[in-house]
């Protein structure tokens, strides 16, 4: 991909094509700063999103349900595979083709976008990397084909930021590690095939004692609790995973024993850089609904767009909003390129999560009391853009990276 | 100058906050889970005095001032955000028409039941096509003979399906904007009178918000408020800055519980080994809370003071408004940072406090048109 940034184009670009209204960010020119395969994948999705997603968003978050047709045909569409090569199903495309779909499907449903990219990064990636070939045929294969659901299980009642207080451990024994441990917040727990559980070979040791092993549903000694209720994306189960002496074979640790916290804050950069682009579909979206009735509402005789309060805020919004996108795109192309820069790619979750609430803010204040009714989607904008300041590092523990990183 | 709240004040926050903590708070998940304020907790209230504590004895209330009427809402919000809404609305916009201008007959058919927890009044002024702007209502009234006649559609009606005689802003000039709307007392009873659907929002679940349709409803003359046409502006104009004020109480006693739950939380939760309220990203974000709620409470009870003395309060009762908007929001927002994903679990209060501030955000002005207010008031000094 040849970043603009780096190719040194400009914004006033010579191909630079007249503004389309009402879709402020293809005036920075998406459509010719991203290669064509970049751009037509985006439009695909976008064309899915609005054709499907967008329609059926409300319903999904009503009946609170994992949205499995949609899932499905996110996977016949090839999207759950697109980070994975060809041989076990994947549509191999880059980091930036991953970044975009988030993006489009986030701005139709964070509920279905959540789980999308939960199946194709932190729920199968270290089946890819590490695990063996039979693993890969038996559950990536079908993880991408939608078969199969893998999900990632790291927080614990007392471990959510702090990762080096978890208590789940795994113990040697013979050519099996047994496990014991109770995870919470487990996206889509109930519906799991296999989970990527954090759990401590050495338990003294922190963080650095955690190691990742594949643990399967019907494991003996694996059993799901309560769903917690909750706010937000509700259409994407929030669980309990109990582990009672789990006794799982030796080839089911990730990498060697030891590596666990290296491997896991390797793939943390990407987690961070995939919430920044759900961050920036859900921002579109609100955004997008915002500016739409700011033209459409008539107070004081005229359309409320025409007052400076208004139509200032959401020129806030829309520059909040491309400010996000760059940084997100640029650390996603960073990536592609082999650079996994943890700093940029915190600051891009940071400041994305930061501006899709801020945000929803904006557009749910647009809409007054509108802006809390079940009927518009803004309220919905306004819940579900709290998760975004959760998964892959609070804001809080955000910062303490960035500034780690900067030498403070 | 004295800042000290009265003894007698001291006693009365305290009894209505022990009379919340007792039987509104174990109460509140049937409340959230039924999107309703059930009968006999509205009369258990009512037994509390609580409905009358604005007005004179004669019509069995309390003569209570407007301190006090904040320091009620302010603890009710504490606990539970839709309680405090409906008991504000029977209180005050509710009723408050009947007690100013009723007739000695309205009063004691409708004031002082109201009072006893035996009848509920509630106001309707918004309208599909009319929130900020009020001069944009549709709804008419016309005189025929003794009686007005009544159509139109109101919206976002606080326990429409619920009360006994509603408060309802018509336009006995449609020509005229906001200058043209008059103030009716019509009945539930009224031919004509239908409750639309609720509408189900983020917020104040128990709150209850309907839609609400007049066909052609036919009420006496004397159900105008204030004897002749054109005296709704004015009324609304007085009652605004109360409801402001008040409004604004609402959202200290959400502010309150929020900032009060995260002190404890960040003093039990532990992490990175120690309990969280040990780092300095948290110690500021729980500092900054308290200096959000000492803030607010000296403007709001100020407002409310200068209410009891006479003097003007468009800007007192707007700034107040205004910024514990703001400060709410803040603090709900950091206090579900400091909960983490519990701050959006629902069986925690947090997510509650989160989603019912919104509220503060238009119940009793937007905060555009609040600052279109503030900036209209210093452009006259």
């Amino acid at each position: 991909m040849a970043f603009w940034v780096m190719t040194g184009r400009g914004l006033g670009g010579s191909r630079r094509r007249g503004s389309s209204s009402g879709c402020p960010w293809r005036e920075i020119g998406v459509d010719y700063y991203f290669s064509e395969q970049q751009e037509l994948l985006r439009r695909s999705v976008a064309e899915f999103v609005d054709k499907e997603v967008v329609p059926a968003a409300a319903q999904i978050d009503e009946e609170g349900q994992f949205p499995a047709s949609l899932f499905q045909k996110a996977a016949e569409l090839g999207y759950l595979g697109i980070r994975y090569p060809a041989e076990y199903g994947g549509t191999e495309g880059d980091n930036v083709m991953f970044t975009l779909m988030c993006e489009e499907l986030a701005r139709g449903s964070m509920s279905l976008a959540a789980s999308v990219s939960m199946q194709c990064l932190m729920g199968t990636d270290f089946v890819y990397r590490f695990g063996t070939e039979e693993q890969k045929q038996r559950l990536l294969a079908p993880a991408i084909r939608g078969e199969k659901l893998g999900v990632i299980a790291m927080t614990e009642p007392d471990a959510g930021s702090d990762l080096g207080a978890i208590k789940t451990t795994a113990r040697r024994d013979g050519d099996d590690y047994v496990l014991n441990g109770r995870k919470l917040w487990i996206t889509n727990a109930a519906l799991a095939a296999f989970f990527t559980v954090a759990a401590k070979t050495d338990p003294q040791a922190g963080f650095k004692g955690i190691d990742m092993f594949l643990v399967e549903r019907e494991t003996p000694g694996v059993s799901i609790g309560r769903d917690i209720a909750k706010m937000s994306v509700l259409g994407q189960g929030a669980g309990e995973l109990v582990l009672e002496e789990c006794r799982i074979p030796a080839d089911h640790l990730f990498g060697q024993e030891g590596t666990g916290s290296r491997n896991l804050e390797a793939l943390l950069a990407e987690i961070r850089i995939m919430m920044g682009s759900l961050s920036i579909g859900l921002g579109r979206a609100a955004l997008d609904a915002a500016v739409n009735y700011s033209q459409e509402r008539i107070q004081f005789g005229r359309p409320i767009a025409s007052f400076q309060a208004v139509s200032h805020r959401l020129a806030d919004m829309a520059t909040q909003l491309e400010a996000a996108r760059l940084m997100v795109y640029r650390a996603a192309s960073l990536l592609d390129r082999g650079v996994r820069d943890m700093k940029l790619a915190s600051m891009a979750k940071l400041f994305a999560s930061e501006m899709a609430n801020q945000v929803a803010d904006g557009a749910s204040r647009v809409f007054a009391s509108y802006g809390l009714a079940a009927e518009y989607p803004v309220q919905r904008y306004f819940r579900d853009a709290r998760f975004l300041l959760l998964g892959g590092g609070t804001s809080e523990v955000l910062r303490g990276i960035i500034a780690r990183q900067m030498g403070l | 100058m004295d800042f000290n709240f009265t003894p007698e004040q001291e006693l009365f926050r305290q009894s209505v906050r022990e009379f919340a903590d007792r039987y509104v708070r174990p109460r509140i998940k049937e409340m959230e889970d039924n999107k309703d304020v059930p009968r006999d907790l509205l009369e258990r209230i009512a037994r509390q005095g609580f409905y009358g504590l604005r007005y004179a004895e004669e019509w069995g209330g309390e003569g209570g001032d407007n301190v006090m009427f904040a320091i009620l809402n302010e603890e009710l919000a504490r606990c539970y955000m839709s309680v405090a809404a409906r008991v504000m609305m029977q209180c005050l916009m509710g009723t408050e028409f009947i007690n100013l201008c009723g007739t000695e007959q309205q009063k004691r058919d409708y004031l002082v039941p109201a009072i006893r927890g035996e009848k509920y009044g509630t106001m309707c002024m918004t309208e599909p096509a009319g929130g900020t702007d009020l001069g944009a209502m549709e709804t008419t009234a016309v005189r025929d003979g003794d009686e007005y006649v009544i159509n139109g559609q109101k919206s976002w009606i606080t326990g429409a399906h619920a009360v006994d005689f509603y408060t309802v802003a018509a336009k006995t000039d449609p020509e005229a904007g906001f200058r043209g709307v008059d103030l009716f007392l019509v009945e539930k009873d009224r031919p004509g009178v239908e409750v639309g659907k609720k509408i189900d929002k983020l917020i104040a679940f128990a709150s209850g918000c309907y839609d609400l349709y007049f066909h052609e409803v036919r009420v006496p003359a004397d159900h105008l408020f204030g004897g002749e046409e054109g005296q709704g502006f004015a009324l609304l104009r007085n009652i605004l800055n109360d409801i402001r004020v008040h409004t604004a109480a609402l959202g200290l006693g959400i502010a309150q519980a929020a900032y009060e739950e995260s002190l404890e939380y960040a003093k039990q939760r532990v992490a990175y080994g120690r309990p969280i309220i040990k780092w300095q990203a948290i110690q500021h974000d729980l500092a900054k809370m308290r200096v959000d709620i000492d803030a607010a409470k000296l403007m709001i009870y100020y407002a409310a003071w200068r209410i009891d003395q006479g003097l003007p309060v468009n800007i007192e009762a707007a700034t107040c408004k205004y910024f514990i908007t703001e400060a709410v929001l803040r603090i709900v927002d950091d206090a579900t940072r400091i909960f983490g994903a519990y701050g959006a679990a629902m069986d925690m209060n947090i997510q509650r406090y989160f989603r019912d501030a919104r509220w503060l955000l238009y119940g009793a002005g937007t905060q555009t048109i609040i600052l279109n207010i503030i900036a209209a008031e210093i452009d006259k000094e």
